[in-house]
């Protein structure tokens, strides 16, 4: 009976593709979240530095 | 509406469409039996044919990849030809199912062999062999 | 992250870890089919939880109809998602599976068929949540699809039973014993329990990650 080892190694090689891929996919949408939470955060807690020039407004959400 | 819903939307539907249809005319009956074939056999007509190989009939000339052998269903049989090689599961007294068309000269001509295996599951006989041993083996090129 | 989900990624981990030394150095090679049989431990776990996924799915839906918790809906839709996943698992290791056993990568008997439609209904159902822009109108509708859908899980589970096809019956969800020695028994329930862990992690994290869109959305 022959072994086939190229097969599972194809199927266990492609679903760490899949789940890693959507793992992936998943951190990168957190990352994505994270950095907008920050901009907003940013945006909103913290006062124009005196020193800035007079420039247009920081756009608020 | 963004273009890309209208042509997700449309792949889905013509993928169920074809589903359902392949469903309709193949999955509801996936094979005859002998029995069925034997009642109304027409000469030249396409079908799947499902059936233990029985035992003592199988010939193999892995020369001119010439397979034959015989489906029964515990009522009637049926010869089978095929030229290629037959998949690893394939043997006597296992369940085999076959695509071609049933020949007027009283034989079908198998253009496909499947060989259909049961859920059994069993360890083989003797010390077992841990698989990942076998597999660094075959990576090293020494196996098989 | 929370530490909950950090948790339960650590734990699924370590379990997926478990589960491929069981697979490998645990099972013995299958008598008949050699070592190609270890597709299994993959195959089997990932419909398991395609079944479950698709059943949190249903529940859910029935929740949101009942009382529109927003949580419920975005339980199904991660869910929904998660199993999409696994479901694109099961169907690619038994192409892979079946080309050196039956001889084929894929034939239109009732169980491969009915697998690739519950697969395609549940993509539509994502396709469904994504191309409606008013949210609960979106709930809505999917959570009607979503409880439709669950119709298919039965269908392809006993398919094996209520018509002639070429794949095997059922091993472990079936009536009776299961046919099978105990080390892959044992072997399949690790990977199985694995797999249920990777499936709460994922859709803990994707839970979480729908809310938050929608709170940076409002």
């Amino acid at each position: 009976m022959p072994d086939n080892w190229s097969f599972v190694l194809a199927a266990y090689g492609l679903a760490a593709l899949v789940l890693g891929g959507y793992w992936r996919r998943l951190l990168r949408r957190e990352r994505e979240l994270a950095a907008r939470e920050r901009r907003r955060g940013a945006a909103r807690d913290e006062p124009r530095p005196a020193h800035a020039p007079p420039g247009p407004p920081i756009p608020r959400r | 509406m963004r273009p890309k819903f209208v042509v997700g939307g449309a792949v889905i539907a013509a993928a169920l469409a074809y589903m359902i249809y392949a469903g309709v005319t193949q999955s509801a009956v996936y094979f005859v039996t002998p029995a069925e074939l034997r009642a109304a056999a027409v000469a030249g007509k396409a079908y799947r044919l499902g059936g233990m190989v029985q035992p003592g009939s199988l010939r193999w000339e892995p020369r001119a990849l010439d397979l034959s052998f015989t489906l029964g269903d515990g009522t009637a049989t049926v010869p089978v030809r095929h030229k290629g090689t037959p998949p690893d599961l394939f043997g006597e007294g296992r369940g085999a199912v076959v695509e071609g068309t049933w020949s007027a000269d009283g034989y079908f001509r198998a253009s496909l062999i499947l060989a259909k295996h049961s859920e059994e599951y069993k360890a083989p006989h003797g010390p077992s062999q841990a698989g990942y041993k076998e597999l660094i083996r075959t990576l090293k090129g020494d196996g098989r | 992250m929370t530490s909950r989900e950090r948790v339960l990624g650590w734990v699924a981990g370590l379990g997926l870890t478990a589960g491929f030394v069981m697979a490998f150095g645990v099972a013995p090679r299958e008598a008949t089919q050699g070592n190609v049989q270890r597709i299994m431990y993959l195959h089997v776990p990932a419909i398991l939880v395609a079944y479950l996924a698709f059943g949190v799915v249903l529940v859910a839906s029935v929740i949101y109809l009942w009382g529109r918790a927003a949580g419920a809906d975005r339980l199904a839709h991660a869910s929904a998602e998660v199993g999409v996943v696994f479901t694109s698992i099961n169907i690619a290791t038994g192409a892979i599976w079946g080309k050196p056993t039956w001889g084929t990568w894929w034939t239109w008997d009732a169980r491969l068929t009915s697998v690739s439609i519950m697969f395609v209904i549940y993509l539509a159902y994502l396709l469904l949540r994504a191309m409606i822009e008013d949210r609960e109108r979106a709930a809505r509708f999917a959570a009607v699809l979503g409880i439709v859908a669950a119709l298919d899980i039965p269908l392809v589970h006993f398919s094996v039973y209520w018509w002639r096809t070429l794949h095997q019956p059922a091993t472990l969800l079936r009536p009776g014993s299961t046919p099978m020695d105990p080390p892959f028994v044992l072997a399949l329930i690790v990977n199985l329990v694995a797999f249920v862990l990777l499936y709460g992690y994922f859709v803990a994290k994707r839970v979480r990650l729908l809310r938050q869109e929608q709170e940076v959305l409002a």
